[in-house]
């Protein structure tokens, strides 16, 4: 149990830092390395040429200011969009002993956003597709409520 | 402004379970003791939400960090961003080196981002 949860582990840690061991490897090894039938996993040669050109580029301080503009602004924006969604769907109260109103443990909020997670996180899930750590983390929110 | 829009219903699904985790006693005891719909939202709903919205506004934020369909379809390159520039620099130039320089960048920035919003909100909001 404890060699499978081992091995789990080093699978994960693998898969999530193989890709960024790439990425860095590929921007400090020089041409010769990457442009190759046969690149070599580990570098031979550091190169720091590279970075000294993305740094001395002159753009980079302007291009980082605008990503956390719009991500922060991005972000505050769809909490303030949501926010007063959610909070009028949480604080729906339907009235059951109107005529033609759903009986009680009928149609509920809570099924409601169950069902809505559930479409959302299908649609988000497939291959490809940009938000798998949304999704999957919304398949779990969604089996919570239930 | 397109991208909150965009991911609107994925933001307001997590604050919905995040209100719907607060119990309903909480705002009967409010009640019982006398507390108006704004001394309820301000002392129990916000406080009880924040981890919801911390969660909300981290997932959205290194989201919105990576973001270059939107702003290349959208305003061509009037709006570069770090990825637009990582992606211009490895399809047009033909230099992966820059293009995965400048994408390690984007990566330390979206961990720097996240590490002072998880230490601004406060270590028990990540224990939560």
């Amino acid at each position: 149990m404890k060699v499978g949860r081992g091995l789990f582990l080093i699978v994960l840690i693998l898969g999530a830092a193989g890709p960024l061991y790439l990425l860095l490897k590929v921007s400090v090894s020089p041409s010769a390395e990457v442009m190759t039938p046969h690149p070599v996993l580990l570098p031979h040669a550091v190169t720091w040429r590279f970075w000294e050109r993305v740094l001395a580029s002159g753009q980079i301080t302007a291009l980082l200011w605008k990503s956390l503009g719009v991500a922060s602004g991005g972000a505050l924006l769809a909490l303030a969009f949501a926010g007063p969604a959610a909070y009028s769907l949480a604080h729906t109260h339907l009235d059951h002993s109107a005529p033609g109103a759903p009986r009680p443990g009928g149609v509920r909020t809570p099924r409601l956003a169950v069902i809505l997670g559930r479409i959302y996180a299908g649609h988000l899930s497939h291959p490809g597709s940009q938000d798998h750590a949304a999704a999957s983390l919304l398949l779990s929110l969604s089996g919570k409520l239930v | 402004m397109a991208d909150a829009w965009k991911v609107t219903p994925l933001v307001m699904l997590i604050l919905l379970a995040g209100l719907q985790a607060i119990p309903r006693e909480l705002y009967e005891a409010a009640r019982t003791d006398g507390a108006g719909p704004w001394q309820q939202f301000w002392r129990i709903t916000l406080p009880l939400l924040r981890p919801a919205l911390t969660m909300a506004f981290i997932i959205r934020g290194v989201d919105a960090f990576r973001i270059f369909a939107l702003p290349l379809a959208l305003v061509g390159r009037h709006l570069p961003v770090l990825s637009t520039f990582a992606y211009v620099e490895y399809l047009e130039y033909g230099n992966p080196h820059t293009s995965a320089a400048s994408s390690t960048l984007l990566l330390v920035m979206i961990l720097m981002t996240v590490g002072a919003y998880l230490r601004l909100a406060g270590p028990e909001e990540v224990v939560q």
